[in-house]
C-alpha cells in the first residue's frame, strides 16, 4: 500500500472488517434523521412540499459516505520504521503523521461495542502536543496488542523528555 | 568569571556590543551587592517564626469591588437594553420609581458596603505570610484554614503589581509565581516601599536558598533600598525600555485607528444630520472602542524587559502593572513578525511559544516579548532565547531571511504554482534547516514573519494536502510543539521538497534530542551576563 505523501514507503492497512464498523455507524446516524425528516415532511409539512429537499438532502449525504467508506478505509495504513511511526490516512485530504518513538507518552489500545463485534481494536498515540493526532482506527486485537508491546518498549528505551 | 560562549551569533552580531559592555561590568565588579538594610537570619518554622500581616488598606476593597461591580451590572444592563430598542421604556421606569426608591437604592449598597467591608476586616485578622529558612508560608481562612508552603526552589518569579486603587493609595501586592502553575501567593496590600523591600528581600532569599547558603532576610518592614526605583533590582538586567513616543507612533500607524477614526468621522456626520435621539447609541458605542484604544494602549505602556534569575521578565502597564518571567529553557519557537503598516520604521513583534501551563492558557498576548522593536532590539532578544541558529554566517542567514526571496542553497522555497493559493506572499514562503533550528520564512504583502523553531522541541511532524494542493503538486509541513501560540506550519512547498524536508527534520530532530545539549539556566545566566548567584566561587 503506497501514499503519494511517501511513495517508497510501504504501509501496513488497516483491519477492513472496519468497512463495516464505519458502514453501521453511518447507518446508525443517518436512517434515524432521514426517518425523522420524511416522517415530518408527510404530516406536519404536508402542505409545504418544498421541504422534501431536507429528506433529500440527508439522503444524498448518507449515500455519498456509504460509497466512499470503502474507499476511505482503504487509505488508512500505518507503517513502523525505525526510529518513529507512521500513519497515513485520507483521500480527498490526505494526510500522514509522522511520530518518533522516544515522543510517546502514552499507548492506548480501546475497543467499543462495534469493533469488539469484529475483534478490533484502536491504539491512539498521545505526545506532549495537541495536534498529534495519532490513532490507528482499527487492528486486530492481536495486532494491537503486539503493537501496544512494542510502542512502550520502544518508547520507554528511547525516552526524551519534553 | 562568566564570559560569552563561543557562540557562533554573538561575536558576529555589532549589536552583542550591548552585551560586551555588561560582561565587561561584570568582570570588572567582583563583590556581590549588598543590601543597606540590616539583615537578619530567617527563623524556622513554628511559634518563633516572625508573621506579617498586611496593611489596613486591604481592608477597603471590598466595599469597592462590590460597588464597582454593581456599577458594571448597570451599565451593563442600560447597554443591553439600548441595543433591544427599548431605552425609552427603561429610562421611564426609572424615573417613575422616585426619590424614595433612590435612597432605599442607596441605603442598600451602603448597607452591602458595610458588610462587605466586615466580611474583609475578620478575613484579613486571620491573613499573615512569614518567610522561613525553607520558604514562604502564608496563612488564611476564617473557617476553612489554609496554610500555603512555597519552598524557595519553587519560585518562579516576584513581581510588584499595582491595581487601580492601589496604585492611588500608593500601595501594591508582592506576587509570587510558583514554577510549574502551581499555587501563587498574592501578598498584598502593603505600601510601595514595602513591596518593593520585600520583592528584593525574597529575590536575594532565594538566590542564597540556591546557592546552599543559609538565608538571611533584609529588613523590608521599614522601607526599600535605593536600586528599587524603577522596580529592578541589582539582580536583574534590563535591556529593553518601550518608550512613550514609539508607543504612540505605532498605535497610531495601524489600520484600528484607522478604522476608529473613520467610524468617528461618521458618527459625528450621524450626529450633525440627525436628531439627539438616534446619536445617543452610536455616541455610548463609539466611546466604548475609545475606551477599547485607551485599554489597549495602557496595557503596553512602558513595557520593560529584564534579564533576570529565572528568565526573561516582561513588565507593563498603565493603571496596573503586570509582569511575567519566561524561562529560556522552554522556549520552544520564536517568530519575529512585522505588520505591512510598520515596514517604514522597521519595527518588529518578538513572539515566543513556552512550553509552561501559566502561559498556554492565556492568550496570544501574553507571550509577547517585544511588542515594537527595531531590528536591533528584536536580533538581540533572538540570540537571548536562541544561542546558536545552527549555520556559520548568522549575519547574513538573517538578512537573507528577513529580506531575501526565492529559493537559495539554505532556503527551500515555495514553487511558482503557489501563486493561486497565497498571491501575495509566495514568492517569499520558504523553508530553512539548519543544525539546530527549522526557520520558516512567510509572508509578503500584509505581515513578513520569521519564525525559529528549534528542533529537540518536537513532537511529531505532519504532512497533508487537500485537493487544491494536490492538483498543483504542493503539500503543507507542520511540525507540532506542545504549546501553539506560534503556528508552526509551513504550508504550500512543493510536493518533493516538501517530503525531502520532513525527512531531514525527522533525521536531525532524531539527532539533536540524543545530543541533549540544553542549555542550563546557569549557563544562559553566564551567557547573557545576569548576576545570578552571590557567590563566585
Amino acid at each position: 500500500m503506497k501514499s503519494v505523501l511517501a511513495p517508497d514507503i510501504v504501509f501496513t492497512p488497516v483491519d477492513p472488517r472496519l468497512t463495516k464498523v464505519k458502514i453501521l455507524t453511518e447507518l446508525f446516524w443517518g436512517v434515524p434523521f432521514l426517518v425523522a425528516a420524511t416522517v415530518l415532511s408527510l404530516t406536519l409539512w404536508r402542505n409545504h412540499p418544498w421541504t422534501w429537499v431536507f429528506a433529500g438532502i440527508i439522503l444524498v449525504a448518507t449515500v455519498w459516505s456509504l460509497a466512499l467508506c470503502p474507499r476511505r478505509v482503504r487509505a488508512m495504513g500505518y507503517a513502523e520504521l525505525e526510529s518513529e511511526l507512521l500513519i497515513k490516512s485520507g483521500i480527498m485530504f490526505s494526510k500522514l503523521d509522522v511520530i518518533p518513538y522516544g515522543r510517546m507518552q502514552q499507548v492506548t489500545v480501546s475497543s467499543g461495542p462495534l469493533l469488539g463485534r469484529y475483534g478490533l481494536a484502536s491504539v491512539t498515540l498521545v505526545t506532549a502536543s495537541a495536534e498529534t493526532d495519532g490513532e490507528i482506527p482499527a487492528v486486530s486485537t492481536q495486532e494491537a496488542e503486539r503493537l501496544r508491546i512494542k510502542l512502550t518498549a520502544l518508547g520507554q528505551a528511547n525516552l526524551e523528555g519534553l | 568569571m562568566p564570559t560569552p560562549p563561543d557562540s557562533s551569533l554573538s561575536p558576529n552580531l555589532p549589536l552583542a556590543s550591548g552585551f560586551s559592555s555588561v560582561s565587561d561590568r561584570l568582570a570588572a565588579s567582583t563583590a556581590p551587592p549588598t543590601s543597606e538594610l540590616p539583615v537578619a537570619p530567617a527563623l524556622d518554622e513554628g511559634e518563633h517564626a516572625q508573621w506579617h500581616q498586611f496593611a489596613k488598606a486591604t481592608i477597603l476593597g471590598a466595599a469597592l469591588r462590590l460597588w464597582a461591580f454593581v456599577v458594571v451590572i448597570a451599565v451593563a444592563i442600560g447597554q443591553q437594553s439600548l441595543s433591544d430598542g427599548d431605552f425609552d421604556d427603561l429610562r421611564d421606569f426609572v424615573v417613575s420609581l422616585g426619590i424614595v426608591w433612590l435612597w432605599r437604592g442607596i441605603g442598600l449598597l451602603a448597607g452591602l458596603g458595610v458588610l462587605a467591608t466586615i466580611g474583609a476586616a475578620i478575613s484579613w485578622r486571620f491573613k499573615k505570610f512569614a518567610i522561613t529558612q525553607e520558604g514562604i508560608q502564608f496563612k488564611s481562612g476564617v473557617f476553612i484554614k489554609k496554610h500555603l508552603h512555597l519552598r524557595w526552589d519553587r519560585i518562579q518569579s516576584v513581581d510588584v503589581s499595582q491595581q487601580f486603587l492601589a496604585r492611588l493609595l500608593k500601595m501594591g501586592t508582592v506576587k509570587v509565581e510558583s514554577a510549574g502553575g502551581g499555587d501563587s501567593l498574592s501578598l498584598g496590600l502593603l505600601t510601595r516601599d514595602q513591596c518593593e523591600g520585600l520583592r528584593q528581600a525574597i529575590l536575594t532569599a532565594e538566590n542564597q536558598a540556591r546557592s546552599g547558603q543559609p538565608v538571611t532576610i533584609a529588613q523590608w518592614r521599614d522601607g526599600a533600598s535605593a536600586a528599587s526605583a524603577l522596580g529592578q533590582s541589582p539582580l536583574e538586567e534590563p535591556t529593553y525600555r518601550l518608550a512613550p513616543k514609539r508607543l504612540l507612533l505605532s498605535m497610531i500607524v495601524s489600520p484600528s485607528l484607522l478604522v476608529g477614526a473613520l467610524s468617528l468621522a461618521g458618527s459625528i456626520a450621524l450626529v450633525v444630520l440627525e436628531s439627539g435621539a438616534v446619536a445617543l447609541p452610536v455616541i455610548i458605542v463609539l466611546l466604548g472602542s475609545l475606551w477599547n484604544i485607551v485599554k489597549a494602549f495602557a496595557k503596553k505602556w512602558d513595557t520593560s524587559v529584564f534579564l533576570a534569575a529565572n528568565g526573561v521578565r516582561v513588565r507593563a502597564g498603565l493603571f496596573s502593572t503586570t509582569a511575567s518571567t519566561t524561562p529560556p529553557g522552554r522556549v520552544h519557537a520564536v517568530e519575529i513578525y512585522q505588520p505591512m503598516w510598520w515596514r517604514r520604521f522597521d519595527w518588529w513583534v518578538l513572539r515566543v511559544t513556552v512550553a509552561s501551563s501559566l502561559l498556554e492558557t492565556e492568550s496570544g498576548e501574553s507571550s509577547v516579548i517585544l511588542p515594537v522593536a527595531s531590528r536591533e532590539e528584536a536580533l538581540r532578544m533572538l540570540w537571548v532565547f536562541v544561542p546558536d541558529l545552527g549555520v556559520d554566517d548568522p549575519l547574513p542567514f538573517l538578512e537573507e531571511t528577513l529580506e531575501g526571496a526565492g529559493g537559495s542553497e539554505r532556503f527551500v522555497a515555495a514553487p511558482s504554482e503557489s501563486r493561486f493559493l497565497d498571491p501575495f506572499g509566495w514568492k517569499r514562503n520558504a523553508m530553512a534547516i539548519t543544525r539546530t533550528a527549522a526557520i520558516m520564512r512567510w509572508g509578503g504583502l500584509w505581515r513578513r514573519s520569521m519564525r525559529v523553531v528549534l528542533h529537540d522541541h518536537y513532537q511529531s511532524l505532519r504532512l497533508n494536502a487537500g485537493p487544491w494542493e494536490r492538483k498543483l503538486g504542493l503539500a503543507n509541513l507542520r511540525l507540532a510543539m506542545v504549546a501553539t501560540s506560534i503556528g508552526t506550519q509551513q504550508t504550500h512547498l512543493r510536493l518533493e521538497d516538501a517530503r525531502e524536508l520532513l525527512w531531514e527534520e525527522s533525521r536531525v530532530g532524531a539527532a539533536r534530542r540524543r545530543v541533549a545539549g540544553k542549555e542550563s539556566i546557569e549557563s544562559w545566566r553566564g551567557r547573557v551576563g545576569v548576576f545570578g548567584t552571590t557567590t563566585n566561587a
